[in-house]
């Protein structure tokens, strides 16, 4: 699995216990029994050396996005706790429950959305028209009269005064 | 976005901000280049530190922007070695000629590496995203590899052996991406 490939420029392929070496060293965890086996192989291997020194190369990116992103490593290592409640046996009643309850809900927002309601039109208040109108009326009559034409409107005097060429 | 080439960075006159910049888009080449010589996450951190202190002080020598990944990797391979003489004593430390061997030829792969880490932001979309949480979970500072195994139900071994298929499968897309690209990896 570990097999590296020969491609131009390279000497013969690793074998995966050589891998193997070089992934221990990297690691920290290469035996003492098993340190002499890869100096051997680094002093002989121009593969080897490349080999190592492209997997340092993966190994340190994984280093630097460790260093950066400790919130990665939190989620993972500590996963949110599950209440009690939901481990319970009573797990699916209560699922059932409240899948019924939900869709008795979405059932009658449903129906009232499709039942037909006519607009409705705000009625005016009528008496307060009429009283509003009746004052219009009896102050207009207290006016004094107008010094404008007859051709201007009764109402001609609550507007400004229009001004005319001399 | 427009991303900024090496010669334009280098054009704004400051030398603090063109190193800046210029270390910062390297970075991950140069942890990538320590990273093949050091096998503890911690003995990389503290030798790249090193590394960007020399290069700051060192920056007024460099001629051409463009050449940076390249130079940097050069005081990168010799503060490795600096570093690996301290700790020789150490149990599972490669031996001085394979690290200048690991170092010498990562110098020339410096803008291969670039490529590698394009390819690899595809490579990372590509993979599921249970086990790119799981690789980025497993490489971040706080999580230990006991505790994630635990959590995720199994054995420490199963679990490096998964990091080990990810880091893998990764690497076969990369070059996979670059063969079609034509280039040779």
């Amino acid at each position: 699995m570990r097999r590296a490939r020969a491609g131009p420029g390279r000497g013969l392929p690793m074998k995966p216990d050589e891998l193997n070496l070089l992934h221990s060293h990297l690691d920290g965890t290469l035996p003492d029994t098993d340190f002499g086996k890869l100096q051997a192989l680094l002093r002989t291997s121009a593969e080897a050396r490349r080999t190592l020194r492209a997997l340092a190369t993966v190994d340190a990116k994984l280093q630097a996005l460790g260093s950066l992103n400790t919130r990665t490593s939190q989620t993972l290592v500590t996963p949110p706790a599950v209440p009690s409640v939901v481990r319970s046996p009573y797990l699916w009643s209560a699922r059932i429950t409240l899948a019924a309850a939900a869709a008795c809900l979405a059932l009658v927002l449903a129906g009232t959305r499709f039942i037909h309601v006519p607009p409705t039109r705000s009625r005016p208040n009528v008496a307060a028209v009429i009283s509003s109108t009746q004052n219009v009326i009896a102050r207009l009559s207290l006016e004094p009269p107008s010094s404008f034409p007859a051709w201007t409107s009764p109402t001609a005097s609550l507007l400004d005064q229009p001004r005319f060429p001399q | 976005m427009t991303v900024m080439n090496e010669n334009e960075i280098a054009a704004s006159h400051d030398p603090r901000e063109d190193f800046l910049r210029l270390y910062t888009r390297h970075e991950l080449t140069l942890r990538a280049f320590v990273r093949a010589c050091l096998p503890r996450a911690a003995d990389v951190d503290e030798v790249l530190q090193e590394v960007s202190l020399v290069a700051w002080k060192k920056f007024a020598t460099l001629d051409d922007p463009s050449l940076f990944a390249r130079w940097a990797c050069l005081i990168a391979r010799y503060e490795v070695l600096k570093f690996r003489r301290g700790k020789a004593r150490d149990r599972l430390v490669l031996d001085e000629d394979i690290v200048a061997r690991l170092a010498e030829e990562g110098v020339e792969e410096a803008p291969l590496r670039s490529r590698q880490l394009e390819a690899l932001e595809h490579c990372l979309e590509k993979l599921p995203r249970d086990r790119r949480d799981m690789a980025i979970t497993a490489y971040a500072p706080e999580t230990s590899i006991r505790d994630l195994a635990a959590r995720l139900g199994r054995s420490e071994g199963s679990l490096y052996q998964l990091l080990a298929r990810i880091r893998q499968e990764l690497l076969q897309c990369v070059e996979r991406a670059l063969a079609r690209e034509g280039g040779c990896p």
